[in-house]
């Protein structure tokens, strides 16, 4: 197995785990035994086994094993990134499906723009609590807005009702 | 047809009267957060709305280059809306015997 990892295979890890590549078909999970080096010198992988197929996040092969010897108790997880919608994508979607543009444009998504606007401002700043709570307060001030929308409007309706009546 | 409408503006309305009266245009989002906790940001587009139906206020969609997301919808006072903000003012002013200035 040692002759599959060469300098230029790919290494991954995650949840402290490290996978190789061996630069052809087939993926490992690399269980270290032992490393060998200095810290901010060439280490070299001194015992491996291979345990598994995954897929994982990649890593350049020396950084990553640098970084085996400079922080071996620390688990090796790296910042994990991925592509979600903006909040109140789906409050849109569904208020575009519900309302009449005229309604959509002038109350709805003016209340998820702001939104949008506070949650942005709020992670900018790293405050990641206070875009979740944003967030929340935000879908509360849509679902508000609707609420308050419909109480007029049948207010309005029953006024006129009543004036035709009388 | 609104122009003959006797009413004051509500208290909310008055809020926002007064403050377009002071710059130029606003959104919801900075209306609320002038008002310090006075307009909810639930409820200020609805009220921005109704008020748009009385012609005290005028809208319009600014959609900003470079910029993503959704468009802001920015308010401004009318005529009408200054003329019922002055008239709300006077009638608070008689209330409490103040002198009314300009």
């Amino acid at each position: 197995m040692k002759n599959k990892l060469n300098r230029s295979s790919e290494i991954w890890m995650d949840e402290g785990k490290v996978f190789a590549h061996d630069g052809k078909l087939f993926q490992y999970q690399l269980e270290v035994l032992k490393v060998e080096g200095k810290p901010g010198h060439q280490v070299e992988v001194q015992s491996a086994i291979f345990v598994g197929i995954q897929r994982q996040i990649r890593f350049d092969l020396r950084e990553a094993l640098l970084r085996i010897v400079d922080e071996p108790k620390r688990p090796m997880l790296p910042q994990t990134r991925k592509i979600v919608a903006p909040p109140g994508c789906l409050l849109a979607n569904f208020a575009d499906f519900i309302f009449s543009k005229q309604k959509l444009d002038t109350v709805l998504l003016p209340v998820i723009s702001d939104m949008c606007e506070e949650y942005f401002e709020a992670l900018s700043q790293n405050r990641i609590w206070k875009a979740r709570w944003v967030r929340v307060r935000g879908t509360w001030s849509f679902f508000a807005a609707i609420g308050l929308d419909r109480a007029f409007a049948f207010v309005s309706f029953f006024i006129k009702a009543w004036k035709s009546v009388s | 047809m609104f122009n003959n409408d006797p009413r004051l503006p509500s208290p909310k309305e008055l809020i926002v009267l007064d403050m377009l009266a002071g710059k130029k245009e606003m959104y919801g989002l900075e209306m609320v957060q002038a008002s310090g906790g006075k307009l909810a940001r639930g409820t200020i587009y609805v009220t921005l709305m109704r008020m748009d139906d009385k012609g005290y206020v005028t809208s319009r969609q600014v959609i900003e280059e470079n910029v993503s997301g959704l468009p802001k919808r920015v308010f401004s006072i009318t005529g009408l809306g200054q003329r019922k903000l002055m008239g709300a003012r006077a009638a608070h002013a008689v209330f409490v015997g103040a002198e009314v200035m300009g």
